[in-house]
Parts: C-alpha cells; structure tokens; sequence
C-alpha cells in the first residue's frame, strides 16, 4: 500500500463537495424544502412540568377546533417501549421511553401530539387540552438523584436495560460502568506525587442550523414515508417502526440534505411522532422543531469527573483512576456509551499499567443528554488534561513535556481498550498509526510555546498559554457496519448509493473520491446518493467518527469489486478487438485516466467497456455491494493549543489565537478534513466560554434562543491555525482515520490551562463566564 | 378592526391612522419578538420621508425613520457627538439588523439593551414628536424617559436633535457583551469638556443595567472640574458601583452587572479624558 | 392583501396576510434557499436576502415591505453550471459544510461587495457577525470572501477605518 499520499490521483486532493454548487446557488433540498402545500403542521405539546403524571387528559376541546385534524394523547397510542438513542440493535442505552406517556418528566416533555392547518391552531389545541396533573417532587440536581428518597423519574415497571448491564431506575441510575487494571489504591500510597482533583462540564447544545425536522406521508401504496433530517436513517426506520408496532418493511426514511447534526440528529426523534400522526390522519405531516424546542431536544450530558493519579517525580505516569457522573436527564438516551467514552476515548492517551474507571448516569428531571460530538470525551478531556497541566505544575515539569513524556506510542496497547466498549468488553487494540509526537512539536512551534509562556505581562489584561492533548476513535469496533453499492453506467460513469449519512460533512464527496481513486476516474464520474432505506444499502449512519473509515472502507471495497469486473470485461474486449494475444490476465490490467490498459500499452476507455457490458456481449450490469465492518479503532490525535487574553477587571477571556495539529492519517479531503477541525474547534471555542443553560427554580431553561444563549460569531473567532500532520492507518482506506470529532475536545482544557498561565486561577467548573472568571479572580486575591 | 398594513408616503395620513390606534412599524425588529406582527392596523413609517441626517442652526438633526447602519456610515456626523453616535450604532446586533433598526424605533421600543438611548441621553438629544393636527413638539431625552406614558404616545417620533456645544470636547464607551453582536450587558457612556487641565460639563451614562438608562450625577460631581489622576478614576468606579441602579436579568447576577458599572464607567471616563488631552 | 414587487428580476404579484413576514412569502412562493434558523429572532441570519441590494432579515421583515421593492436570494446570483463569482468562491475555499447558512452567508457577502470592494477583517467580522454557521468555524467562509473580493475586484485597495474620530 503506499504510503505517500502525493502519488494519489483523487485521494488528498480538495475536490469540490459534490452538492457544494447545489448548496451554494440555493438549490439542494432539505426537508423542509419539499413540496408541503398540502401539508399538516405537527406540534408536540411541551410539558409545563419538570416531574407530574397526567391523572386525566381530555382532547374533546381540542379535537372540536377548527383547523385541528388530529389530536394523540398517551391514551391513543400502542405503549411500545423503545430508545430513541440512534444506535444499533440491540442498543445499549436503556429501554425508557414511549411516543407518549402518562408522565412527563422534564420541562418541555412530550404531553400529546397534534396536526393542525397552522402552527398557531396547533399551539392553541395544545391549549385547550384539558390535564389533570399531579405534579410530583423533581429531581433538579445530578449529585442528588441517588439520595435515598429521591423522586423516582423512571417508576414505570417496563423500563429495562437490553444487555446485561447495571440499570436500576428505582435508584435513578440509568447506566453503571467499572474497571480496573492493578492497584490503584498502592499506586497513590507510594507515588512520589499523589493528586486528586474534580472537574465539571455543563449543558450545551448542538444548535444545528436546520432544527430537527421530518416530514412524513402515505406513498401509494400506504407505506409510511418519512423525510428526515436524521444522522441514521437504518436506525430511525427500525426504531419508529418498532415505537409504532408495524413492520420494518412499512417505512421508507429518506435523508435529503441535512442542516447540520453534530450528534443531535443521531436520535430518534421525530419520526416516530409524525408516523404516528400520519397513520392517524393520513394526511402528509410536517414537524419541525422551533429553536427553543431545539433547545431542549437533546443536549450535551453534564458530567463531572474526578481523577487520581499517581506520579513519579519525573512525570510518569504510575496510574489513573477517572469516576464520573454523568446527568443523563430526563431519559437514558446514550447514558451508557456517553460516560463510558469517558475513559475509553481519553484514559489510552498515556501510557500507564494501573488505571481504573468507574461512572454511573443518573436520571435527572432536566433535559435529555445524547450524542453530541465528543461524546464523553469532551467532558473528560477537560478534566484529564486539567488534571495533568495541576500535575505538571506540582512536579514542576512543563506540561508539554509531561504529555511528551507519557503519551502511547505507535505499537503500544492500552488496558482500557479491550476493558471499556460500548455495553460489553472493547476491543483490545495496538496503536498503528500515531503523529502525536509531531503534533506537539508543530504545535507548540506555532504558538511559540517556549517564548510566551508564564509572561502575562503588566496592566489590566494579562495573557497566557495553555495546551492540551487529545485522541478519539474511529468507529465502534466489532459493532459498527456500513456497505455501499455501485454500479457502472453507459458513459463509463458509476452511481455510489450508499447508507452513510452525510450530514454536511462532505462525506458523499470523501466516498465518491475513494471510489474514483479506486477507479482511475474524477471525483465528478460519482453519482452519489445517500441515503434511503430503500434505495441505498445498510450503514448504521454518521456517528462514532466512523464515515471515512468505515463506510470509505466500504466505498473502496465495493469500487475494487467493480474495477476487477471492469477488468475481466475489457481483458475480452483486448483479446476480441485488439488480438491481443493470449487473453490478458485481467489482474494486470490498470484503470487510469478513465480508461482500461494492458501491459502493451493499448487502452479502452471506460465508457466503451460499459457500452459492450450493457449492449453488446455477455451482457450484464458490472455491480458491486460491499459492507465493512472494523476491528478496531484507531484514535486520531491532535495538540491544541490556546493564547488567551484575561481581562481582570471584568473576568472576560477572548481567544486571540488557537492552533489545532492533529494527526487524522490520511486526509482524502485536505481542506474537508481542515473544515471539520475549524468547526469543531470553533464549537469548543463557543461551548467553554459563552453557551449556557440557565435555567429556573423549576427546571425550566430561560435562555432557549440564540439571543441568549450565544454562539461565536465570525467577529468573536481567534486567529486560527491548523495543522495537518498527515500520517498512515494501515487499516482505514488509504491510511484515513477519523477527523470530525476530536477537536471540540481541546478548547475547555487548553482555555482553562491558558487562563492559569495569564492569572493564575484554575477554572475547573465550565463555562469560563467573565462572571466566573473574574469570581474566581477575586477569590485568589482574597 | 380589520387588519391591515398601510403604506402612506405622507407624514399627515400616518399621523391620522396612528391616532386612530394603528400601531407604527419602524425597523419591525422588535415587534417580531413576540414571534410575529400584532393583529390589527399597522402604520409602516419607512416611507414618510423621516429618515436623513442633515445640519441646521448649530444642531444635527436626524430623521426618526433614519436605519442604524445609515447612522453608523454617516462621515458628516460632526464632532464628538457625531462620532459617539456612530460608534453606538455600530455596536448594534449584525448589519443586516442595522439596516433594518431605526433610530426612532430604537428609542421608541426601548428593550433595556437597546444601544442608542444611553447615548441619545449622554449627548442631550431632543425628541420631535408630531401628532395629527398639532404642531410638532420637542422633548429632552430626559422627559422621554420617564417611566409611564411616553411622550409619543397617540403620535410618531419624527426626528432628533443632537445639540453641537463649543469646545475641546471627547467621549468614551464601553460595552459589555457576551459575543460581539450580543445585546449589551452594561453600557457606560461618558462625554466631556476640556477646560486647561481639567474636565468639565461631564456627562456619565449607564445603560442596560435598568429598563431605561441614567446619567450618574453623584460621579459626574466626583470628576467634574478636575484633572486626570488615577485614584480619582478608582474613586469614580467606587462611587458608580456604589449608587448604580441595577435590575434583576437572569443573564448575569446583579452584583457581577453592578461591579461592570464601575469597571466601565472607570474606563470610560478615562478614555474621554485622554482624548481630550490628546487635543492641542 | 396584494402587493406588486420584484423577486430576483421578475415582477411578482404577491397576496398574502398584512402580517405576514417576507421569510414566509419568499418561501411559499418557492424561493426556499431562503431558511429560517431561529424564531424569529433575528440571530442566525439564515434568513438572509437583499431588499433593494441591502442585506436585511426576512424573517423580521413585513411581507408588504417588499411592495414596489426588489428582493434578490441567492437562486438569482448564479446556477451550479454558471455560479456568481461569490458562490464560485464560497465552493472552492470549502466554505460549504451542510450548506444551510450558505445562502445567507453569501447574500451577507454580496451586500458587502457591492460597498466595499476589498474589505478588511473587521468589515468581514461585521459583514457576517449576524450570520451563524455551526459546521465550518468561519475560517473557509472569511476566505471565501477574500478571494470573492479579489476575482471581483482584482487589485482593489483596503480602506482603512479610523477607529475613534475626534
């Protein structure tokens, strides 16, 4: 396999996004964009109620108002219990969850369901839906959900965990996770330096620009159709049809363009309520969710972590022992997986022979976690990379040193990835590919790491640098699964339909230049679509960082099974039409420049080869579907690092300049791949310094709108630079590994280390308010 | 009522449908954060001709229906004040809101954050207001907020009047947002005279820290006459945070917003004094 | 009620309610690059378009506003096979992730352009400052203005903005 990328046609090459001209002139389609004149506006009634049960609810009112089709109580609907975790069968997050239920259980919880002409008639419906509560005690604070006595979120006796893992929902505890590898209690008695430490993170949303959205309908022949705006489609037609108790084979879900997702579409969320809703009314049924709906749709899981460690005086690392809690809210969605990426994607960065994880999720009255890039490990990189920039100081070593020092190596294996998986053992794993070390030299350079630290300077504003490292995965191995199919068309062109989701990542366009690379052809020779559960093969959909790896993985397989049929097809026509003799092996034949050539140097071009395929002898369609499914995981790595400017009389921090080097093996799409580092880099950014929840005495969030609840803009961004350390994952289709995730882990601890450095104050709680900061500040002065 | 959007090209038609009960609609920004425009008749003033800026008799005056981003591009605004009102209507939302905001909606809507009260009030602005068949009336920024019935009640702001005082004078302003196109979340705007060494006719806003924004005479007092030294400014901030008036708003705490009053008055202040002794 | 305008060069006839806001014509009528991002907040600028080549938000806009007036969203600029030299720059600087601030972005641009041939950082910063991309953290898309700028108006000078007048 080569391992420099230079020598690729297509491959590490910034090829247009195939829809970006579409996109950029105002012509692809999102849901909302298709035809919907004949359309019935669906509403979920929001609960007022953080914890009551519906003792009585009576829809005639409602039901009698013009302009009102249909109206669903819990009373109307089959009680199937499912997850609306978007992940595979059988998920591992808890079965807690219904269309509708007899209890609400957090602000903004689902009460009924209604079509209506206009939004406004929808809302006034919801209105005069006539409720009897019983408004119960609610459970407003992680740290108490297991007290003895708490409220009992999940009383319902249908809840239960799939697999065989800890649940108990008499207790609020929605997942259980523990392990541990050698003495950690010896390891912190003998260590030249023990240390412990907590670190919180805070609510956060993916704030999509397009909302969740899903327009369904009837087809013809009375399938249900859903239109969605959905990171997993396979999984989004498996779970509503199993919410609504009909055959999988009665759904189509159809992803269009998406808005952004970010993880927040990796969830079932809509679709099983406009099925509901279309089947009751059988009119076409568009649901899309208002900004502040969007808010307290799903959300990042607050979680806080406390390390320990053990350290030798010069810097190794003896052991680490990480437990967290995880506030997974209302429902169970990715409570399991969430907090045991925790440690899985964050404890193998350093190198150690005693580590110990141990976290549990608990049920809260507050809005749902789910997946949102990062995935855990966003929460507890903050607190790991915190952690060792306290640890560095104490042993007075510089931090970029102590990561130099005790970072995995290629060739080196962990405990904890054949300990922790996703609801079973992982997968144990030896790092392949891994441009750590020159992530942190390059990095450091850039920011000039040696010159400017510990130099905050004088006057009112000081400044300071901080920097952190970071790995993730690349899909989840022995679980994940995608496949592609192509078939070639009359002018030598090919369609790719694959079941991986783009979301906006440009992975249409990374598979159709794998398969061209493939193919000896342009990017532009791909007619992709993605996806439809009828049209396209299986992928379990865009999460766990795994489109490139695997489902390019998939794209390759499926191109080298073409490209060998292409061959067999023109080794006849060589020997046919151009005597040449004997038959040549096809194996030897080299597809290039869109053409077939053998050893002699005479060439087909490849449209003349589909021609005699599809017209002329042993007709045939030269196809191919191929699935990949990975065996393990390999982490991207990257170094960030932050300058800050700390303003001490108001608190205020303002990033002047970020530097993010990662190491993603190969990067198909070089400028693709930049763009998924600056995004999520720049979604960090945001997160750590101005997002917030804020929320009311009764659990309800104030602030669900961008006017205050604020994302960076074009005038608050630092000056950015980024650096591709390219390197080579012998397991992922030409070298690649996966980019889009785990970058927005860096900003919280790079932030937080680069405010110690500036005035010397340890933000471990975020977000880094100025109110907090300057708290904080004050504090210190005493 | 029959609901209805009129158009009138003429200030007379406007004024007669707006004393009927019509509702006027200037930039439209801030009637839509009730998630859409009221039933009812509703009075667009952007085509009455109210918007523009021009001098006369040693005053600026601009029209009411003047867009923020016109204010905020205006190189013919004179002097201090002029450059002070550029400056605020620049720290305005984005620019596609500018160019929908106008200076009399502004005012007139009067959300706490909104950016161009403070400073209407620092430069002693003068509000015309018309009504149908009255003679146009002018009101001090003062008058205008009071709280209770508001000067334009039952009529239409139509333009302002920016007084253009003689003298070495400058400004400070600051802002503090959580992002650049956030809504302030305490403003401190400070206009002054040079005199010699010292200041004099010292002006010291607050904004967004109450539902209408004040001046702060007892630091005004403090500073008034003097000449800048150091512990005078840290006195100022200490006296500003002592007296300011602060309102509950659940984006940050009440004691944060009120050492902010401090903080940015101080700043402010210091800034005006520097430019003024900067001027030979 | 009815109201004669234009929308991306064709003279439209519109009947709509007195308060209905542009975003909801633009979109009913079939110009759906048009997006609405947030509730009508005027914070996310998706809903971006141009009333008479200024940018301003449809989504707080009174339909009847438009009478007599000349809207432009980003279908009128250019098309896949014949894109504006904005969209041209937008694709190439890969400023383009899911695409659905794309258009606002783009009209937000456009608007600068057409003021301010080669605009510094800040003029960019306040250009966009209302438009909100989660995907691409803004870097391609400041880039892609750059080089909109300079395939518009090669060789044209920054003017440099003072500050703080007198």
């Amino acid at each position: 396999m080569p391992s420099d990328a230079k020598s690729f046609k297509v491959v590490g090459h910034s090829v247009a996004k195939v829809d970006a001209y579409g996109m950029a002139c105002g012509r692809e389609q999102y849901v909302a964009d298709y035809d919907t004149r004949d359309s019935l506006i669906g509403y979920i009634v929001p609960s007022p109620h953080a914890h009551a049960r519906i003792k009585r609810i009576d829809a005639s009112k409602a039901r009698a108002m013009a302009g009102v089709h249909t109206v669903l109580t819990w009373e109307d609907l089959p009680r199937n219990i499912h997850t609306t975790a978007g992940q595979g069968f059988v998920e591992p997050s808890p079965y807690d969850s219904y269309i509708l239920d007899n209890k609400v259980r957090f602000v903004g919880d689902r009460v009924a369901l209604i079509a209506a002409e206009t939004r406004e008639i929808a809302e006034a419906a919801g209105k005069a839906l006539e409720i009897e509560w019983e408004v119960l005690p609610a459970v407003l604070d992680a740290d108490k959900a297991m007290d003895p006595g708490a409220p009992v979120i999940h009383d319902e006796p249908e809840a239960h965990a799939t697999i065989p893992v800890p649940y108990d929902p008499s207790k609020n505890m929605a997942a259980a996770v523990a392990m541990g590898v050698g003495d950690m209690e010896e390891v912190l008695r003998k260590s030249h330096l023990s240390y412990s430490q907590t670190y919180s993170t805070h609510y956060a949303q993916h704030c999509p620009i397009e909302p969740h959205v899903c327009l369904g309908y009837l087809d013809p022949r009375d399938r249900l159709v859903l239109v969605s705006s959905t990171q997993v489609p396979f999984h989004a037609r498996r779970i509503t049809a199993q919410a609504l108790g009909i055959p999988v084979r009665q759904v189509r879900v159809v992803k269009p363009r998406i808005g952004g997702g970010f993880g927040a579409k990796q969830e079932v969320l809509l679709e099983q309520m406009v099925g509901a809703l279309v089947l009751k009314s059988r009119r076409k049924i568009l649901l899309q969710l208002t900004r502040a709906e969007e808010f307290v749709s799903r959300t990042r899981h607050p979680i806080k972590t406390t390390m320990d460690g053990g350290f030798n005086a010069d810097g190794t690392v003896n052991g680490m022992r990480m437990k967290v809690l995880s506030n997974t809210g209302a429902y169970g969605s990715h409570a399991l997986t969430v907090m045991s990426n925790c440690g899985s994607k964050v404890l193998p960065l350093y190198r150690m022979t005693t580590v110990a994880f141990d976290g549990k999720a608990v049920y809260t009255n507050l809005p749902v976690g789910g997946a949102y890039r990062g995935y855990g490990a966003t929460q507890s990189a903050f607190a790991m990379e915190v952690f060792l920039d306290e640890v560095a100081e104490k042993l007075k070593i510089d931090p970029l040193e102590l990561r130099r020092r005790n970072h995995i190596q290629p060739g080196e294996s962990s405990p904890v990835f054949a300990a922790l998986g996703e609801g079973k053992p992982g997968v144990e794993q030896r790092i392949g590919s891994s441009g750590m070390a020159e992530c942190l030299e390059r990095g450091a350079k850039a920011i000039n790491w040696v010159e400017k630290r510990g130099k905050p300077g004088n006057g009112p504003i000081k400044r300071g640098i901080g920097m952190c490292a970071l790995m993730q995965g690349s899909s989840i191995p022995e679980i994940d699964m995608a496949s592609v199919a192509m078939k070639m068309n009359d002018d030598g062109s090919f369609n790719l339909n694959a079941g991986a989701t783009d979301l906006g990542t440009g992975s249409d366009t990374v598979l159709a230049q794998i398969a061209a690379e493939v193919l000896g052809v342009e990017t532009e020779d791909m007619v992709v679509v993605s996806s439809d559960t009828d049209l396209t093969p299986f992928d379990v959909g865009a999460y766990a960082s795994s489109t490139t790896y695997l489902s390019g993985e998939a794209a390759r397989k499926a191109a080298l099974d073409v490209a060998m049929q292409i061959r067999e097809v023109a080794a006849d026509m060589f020997n046919e039409l151009e005597r040449v003799e004997p038959r040549p092996d096809p194996a030897k034949l080299v597809l290039k420049e869109k053409r077939v050539f053998e050893p002699g140097g005479k060439s087909f071009t490849l449209a003349q080869v589909a021609l005699r395929s599809l017209y002329e002898r042993d007709q045939h369609q030269i196809a191919a579907t191929a699935s990949a499914i990975s065996h393990k995981s390999p982490p991207p790595f990257s170094a960030h690092f932050a300058e800050v400017e700390v303003d001490t009389e108001t608190g205020q921090v303002k990033v002047k300049k970020y530097v993010a080097a990662i190491d993603c093996g190969t990067a198909i799409n070089p400028k693709l791949a930049e763009g998924q580092v600056e995004g999520a880099v720049v979604n960090g950014l945001s997160y750590v310094l101005t997002e917030e929840y804020l929320f009311d005495e009764n659990g309800r969030m104030r602030n669900p709108n961008f006017a205050d609840y604020k994302l960076f803009g074009v005038p608050d961004m630092p000056e950015m630079v980024t650096i591709m350390v390219p390197t080579y994952e012998e397991s992922g289709p030409y070298g690649a590994k996966s980019v889009s995730e785990i970058c927005i882990n860096g900003p919280g601890p790079a932030i937080s280390n680069a405010i110690y450095d500036a005035v010397g104050v340890r933000m471990r709680d975020m977000p880094f308010t100025a109110e907090k900061v300057l708290a904080a500040i004050k504090a210190k002065r005493g | 009522m029959s609901n209805a959007y009129h158009q009138p090209t003429r200030l007379d038609e406007a004024l007669k449908l707006v004393a009927k009960g019509a509702t006027p609609v200037a930039g439209a920004t801030g009637l839509y954060s009730l998630r859409s425009l009221p039933e009812g008749e509703l009075v667009d003033v952007t085509r009455l001709g109210l918007s523009g800026i021009s001098l006369e008799s040693g005053r600026v005056w601009i029209g009411a229906a003047t867009t923020l981003t016109q204010i905020g591009d205006a190189k013919q605004l004179p002097g201090c004040e002029g450059a002070l009102l550029r400056r605020a209507a620049k720290a305005v939302g984005s620019r596609p809101m500018r160019n929908m905001i106008t200076l009399g909606g502004n005012l007139a809507h009067s959300a706490y954050w909104e950016d161009m009260p403070p400073v209407l009030l620092a430069v002693e602005a003068m509000v015309e207001v018309q009504r149908a068949g009255e003679p146009a009336q002018l009101f001090s920024m003062a008058d205008c907020l009071k709280p209770g019935k508001r000067p334009w009640d039952g009529g239409l702001i139509t333009r302002f009047a920016i007084p253009l005082p003689e003298g070495i004078r400058s400004f400070g302003y600051e802002r503090f947002s959580k992002t650049v196109n956030d809504y302030s979340l305490c403003t401190s705007v400070c206009v002054l005279r040079r005199e010699g060494q010292a200041v004099r006719d010292v002006r010291l806003v607050l904004g967004a820290v109450q539902p209408r924004p004040y001046r702060v005479p007892e630091a005004e007092k403090l500073v008034e006459g003097k000449a800048f030294a150091p512990l005078l400014l840290d006195e100022l901030a200490a006296k500003v945070r002592e007296v300011a008036q602060v309102g509950p708003n659940f984006r940050a705490s009440n004691e944060y917003r009120r050492e902010l009053t401090g903080t940015l008055s101080r700043r402010a202040v210091e800034t005006a004094f520097n430019w003024a002794m900067r001027e030979t | 009620m009815r109201f004669s305008t234009k929308i991306n060069g064709q003279a439209r006839e519109v009947d709509c309610a007195p308060n209905a806001t542009l975003l909801e014509v633009l979109r009913s009528l079939g110009y759906t690059s048009v997006k609405q991002g947030c509730d009508r907040e005027g914070m996310c600028g998706a809903c971006t378009v141009l009333l008479d080549g200024e940018a301003i938000l449809s989504c707080m806009t009174p339909a009847p506003r438009a009478a007599g007036r000349e809207i432009t969203s980003v279908e009128a600029l250019g098309s896949p096979s014949a894109p504006h030299p904005i969209q041209k720059a937008f694709v190439e600087a890969g400023a383009v992730q899911c695409g659905f601030c794309t258009p606002g972005m783009i009209l937000a641009t456009k608007s600068l352009l057409d003021r301010v041939p080669a605009p510094s950082d800040q003029q960019i910063g306040d250009a966009l400052s209302g438009n909100l991309c989660r995907c691409t953290g803004y870097v391609k898309i400041v880039e892609a203005v750059k080089n909109a700028a300079q395939a518009i108006a090669p060789g044209a000078v920054q003017a440099k903005e003072s500050a703080h007048a007198k």
